[in-house]
């Protein structure tokens, strides 16, 4: 696990460019923080670096959204949904079941354990409650990551 | 008369225009684009093909599952809107049935899996006898080391079916002496063989309704959830405990 601090949008766009040019294919992102923590921002950042030309919003109400970068990314939104069963609704576990391209989910721990076992969290925190200022915490659920997270810290501590 | 088939309840997306002796023309794919991007104009295509106008079409047989549930509704809505538009019986087919309806071999168990995601598969058994397919077990969810596991305890041959044994078992997990899998390109669902099925069941009489017809959606039923609700300890949860 490793944590950044951004005291700007700017600055948590800016991260979240730099984990879009590290992502692997097949990885799954799960994003967590309160309302206006800057989930979506994260996402439309992350999702610009890999291509996607058109607009990203969360799909509070429709769900999923698929955008096509240099590959497909998938991005759900848990918030609205109530029942463990509306994942299936959803066909949930076959997207993140060994995921083609790339899955986004906000609002994961709504279902704790409908996740997938391998994913990356990221925890955006608003540090005070006017505040620009972020502690972004990423971790690896799983094995599979763990290479990845400690790769990832190096490059966005290092820029390399 | 001959009928469209269709069939998308897994990765594979299979259509097929048939009559009752021959397969006119099929188009099966296992890729990476999804159904929605590939199911109409390979309808298209296969029509083409086997140089069928849909209006000359006689009927639709549907895989209605069970098996990916975003497939089967791709495959439904296809299904019923040209039944709809074109005034055509429409009829579903067991995914599963479908997929033993491939091997006609007496003297073997056909174990049928389509994945249900968390290490859970719909399985379904079946047997040759005399020339007909006979249902051995009927379907349930279980999970698919234990259906393996279960397979090697059977007195007799048995041959596994279905994504579940392509995506979860092969090259996965050991198999018992008896149990073999198929080989891929029987493995997995194809519309020839929902086309064959489709075709008896029409001549018998049977269609489904249009307007009511869904896909074969399995779940556990209430009273297991609510029994692993109340003993948390000999289930793992699979709700998160904010809930109720």
């Amino acid at each position: 696990m490793f944590t950044c601090m951004t005291s700007s949008p700017e600055e948590t766009g800016h991260l979240a460019e730099l984990v879009g040019q590290k992502i692997r294919e097949g990885t799954v992102l799960c994003l967590e923080g309160d309302l206006g923590a800057g989930k979506t921002l994260f996402v439309q950042s992350l999702a610009k670096t890999l291509g996607v030309e058109g607009d990203v919003t969360s799909p509070t109400f429709n769900l999923m959204n698929v955008y096509e970068g240099i590959c497909r990314i998938y991005h759900f939104d848990l918030y609205r949904l109530e029942t463990e069963e509306e994942l299936d609704d959803i066909g949930f576990y076959e997207y993140t079941e060994e995921p083609e391209g790339i899955v986004v989910i906000e609002w994961p721990d709504k279902f704790p354990e409908s996740l997938p076992d391998d994913y990356i969290e990221v925890r955006i925190r608003k540090l005070g409650e006017d505040s620009d200022e972020r502690q972004i915490d990423f971790s690896s659920i799983g094995e599979k990551n763990q290479e990845f997270i400690k790769e990832l810290e190096d490059f966005v501590h290092t820029g390399h | 008369m001959s009928i469209l088939a269709i069939d998308t309840a897994t990765q594979v997306s299979s259509v097929a225009v048939a009559d009752e002796g021959r397969l006119l023309s099929e188009l099966t794919m296992q890729g990476k684009l999804t159904h929605s991007e590939t199911l109409l104009p390979h309808i298209e295509q296969v029509l083409k093909m086997a140089a069928v106008n849909k209006e000359d079409l006689t009927g639709i047989a549907i895989s209605n599952g069970p098996g990916s549930f975003t497939g089967l509704r791709i495959g439904l809505a296809a299904a019923k809107a040209m039944s709809y538009a074109l005034h055509i019986p429409l009829v579903g087919v067991s995914t599963l049935k479908a997929l033993a309806y491939q091997l006609p071999v007496p003297g073997v168990r056909l174990m049928c899996l389509l994945d249900a995601q968390k290490g859970n598969a719909y399985v379904e058994s079946y047997r040759w006898q005399d020339s007909l397919l006979q249902l051995a077990e009927a379907v349930k969810v279980a999970k698919i080391s234990d259906i393996v596991a279960g397979c090697g305890k059977l007195n007799e041959q048995v041959i596994l079916l279905g994504d579940a044994v392509q995506k979860k078992i092969v090259g996965k997990m050991e198999l018992p002496e008896n149990v073999q899998a198929a080989m891929p390109h029987l493995m997995m669902p194809r519309a020839a063989a929902v086309a064959m099925l489709g075709l008896r069941e029409l001549a018998a009489g049977h269609t489904d309704n249009v307007m009511d017809l869904e896909p074969v959606y399995i779940r556990r039923s209430e009273a297991e959830v609510l029994w692993e609700k109340r003993h948390p300890e000999e289930a793992k949860p699979t709700k998160p405990t904010e809930e109720m």
